[in-house]
């Protein structure tokens, strides 16, 4: 009784309507795509900005507290900062404590590590602090250039698999 | 059928946006935060300059509580940012290195200064001494084996150090005002030094203490020769306390607190001065770190 007409659909029409509805969900299932992805993205990205600015503080605050001068050496063909702070991790604001940062590799990976010695006073302290970073570099300003010889200015580069991050501090002292 | 679909793409597209504005907010937070703290770092740098400065210009003979340095008014150094530097000299108090010093009466006074101190201040004072003095002695190092910290037996770098002793773990928070790290000499200087520090450290003094207390509020001493002009130091006493009294600091905590905002910076530094020029020795960041 409702369904007085009996004609049906067509072919052609069926055809069109499928193939419009395949559109539509397509559209659909490439914006929700798009927009799951950007949050995964963003998320990781996110992790990876809060990683940077602790990474980039912690040396700042070592460098600024930095007693003496800067010593440069490689280790397995990387370089590594050596340098004393009084910025102990372990026992903050006591002492001055030797502090190196270098790349090595954990498991075939390339870490940035933070080594703390604290001579006869206590355990040294290695935190590997991430795998964001394939090289780390060290330049001093001297006389209007960046070289690679020690002075108290200095230019930490790290180097990531997309490009590199730096910033130039300086100790205190 | 339309309306639904549109509304669902509208719907995806502003939780797009939002998402990514929230994203990026987070990320603006961390890079003003970087911002701020070398924006502190900066303050902290000029605010060594000037204490440099101020240090360098006082051309008394003698440093007092009038002096220009000691009654700095905080700077506001922008719209939300303060500035606020202290500098005290260290030698108003009692180096604790001294309970260990070559010179035998040297080593008597700070080890009595420091007993009497802390017993008047409800601490057991003898059996802190004890525990202090193990802490430089070769068997000492027997009580420390299960600590993170084990002891150097070389004098202590800050006055936070000999928290590390057993039994002393507030010290630092507790008796600033009285002890210090820093290598007076043995020396107070006596514009400045506490009435426990004279009393206890110069036991000789101790009846004449308000009266030494009552005279520099009036005038500082400008020499210490001065010190005969209060009434109740007799001549013996005087050549008695002579080697350990000073009107002139070589050596000065100076603390930097910097607002900016609502975060809190601070930096404490030790600075030398040696004739006209002025040397910062220890520089330390955070809270109440150096005193």
């Amino acid at each position: 009784m409702f369904f007085t007409n009996r004609k049906g659909f067509t072919l052609l029409e069926i055809l069109i309507a499928v193939f419009l509805s395949g559109i539509i969900i397509l559209g659909l299932f490439e914006l929700f795509n798009t927009v799951l992805n950007s949050e995964a993205f963003s998320k990781n990205k996110q992790k990876r900005v809060e990683l940077v600015y602790k990474i980039v503080s912690l040396i700042n605050r070592d460098i600024r507290c930095k007693v003496g001068k800067f010593y440069v050496k490689t280790m397995d063909g990387r370089k590594v900062l050596d340098f004393q702070t009084t910025d102990s991790l372990l026992f903050g604001g006591s002492l001055a404590v030797s502090v190196s940062y270098y790349i090595k590799e954990y498991d075939g990976k390339p870490y940035l590590v933070r080594e703390e010695k604290n001579g006869d006073a206590g355990e040294d302290l290695i935190i590997p602090l991430t795998d964001l970073f394939k090289k780390i570099d060290f330049r001093f300003y001297y006389g209007g250039e960046w070289r690679d010889a020690p002075s108290p200015i200095v230019k930490v580069i790290l180097y990531s698999k997309t490009g590199k991050i730096s910033f130039v501090c300086r100790g205190m002292i | 059928m339309i309306l639904i679909v549109v509304l669902i793409i509208m719907a995806a597209l502003v939780s797009m946006v939002l998402v990514l504005e929230r994203r990026s907010s987070v990320d603006f937070d961390y890079s003003s935060r970087l911002l701020m703290q070398n924006q502190a770092a900066l303050y902290f740098s000029s605010a060594i300059k000037v204490a440099k400065k101020l240090l360098e210009n006082d051309n008394n003979s003698y440093d007092s509580k009038d002096d220009v340095w000691f009654n700095l008014p905080p700077f506001k150094a922008s719209n939300d940012s303060l500035i606020s530097l202290f500098i005290y000299p260290v030698n108003a108090k009692i180096n604790i290195n001294g309970v260990l010093d070559k010179d035998k009466n040297l080593r008597a006074k700070t080890q009595s200064a420091f007993l009497y101190i802390l017993s008047d201040k409800g601490e057991n004072g003898s059996e802190l001494l004890k525990n202090l003095l193990l802490w430089f002695s070769p068997e000492g190092v027997n009580d420390y084996t299960a600590t993170l910290y084990k002891p150097t037996r070389k004098p202590f770098y800050s006055l936070k150090e000999v928290d590390y002793v057993k039994g002393l773990g507030s010290f630092s928070s507790k008796f600033h005002k009285y002890f210090t790290a820093a290598n007076t000499m043995g020396k107070i200087n006596i514009n400045f030094a506490p009435k426990e520090v004279i009393e206890n450290y110069l036991p000789k003094l101790s009846d004449c203490v308000d009266d030494i207390i009552d005279y520099r509020k009036k005038k500082p001493f400008k020499n210490i020769t001065e010190l005969r002009n209060v009434g109740c130091v007799s001549d013996e006493v005087y050549l008695k306390v002579l080697p350990y009294i000073t009107t002139k600091s070589s050596l000065f905590d100076a603390r930097v607190e910097v607002k900016i905002g609502k975060e809190d910076f601070q930096a404490e530094m030790l600075l030398e001065r040696e004739g006209k020029s002025v040397k910062v020795l220890k520089y330390f960041e955070g809270k109440g770190f150096y005193e």
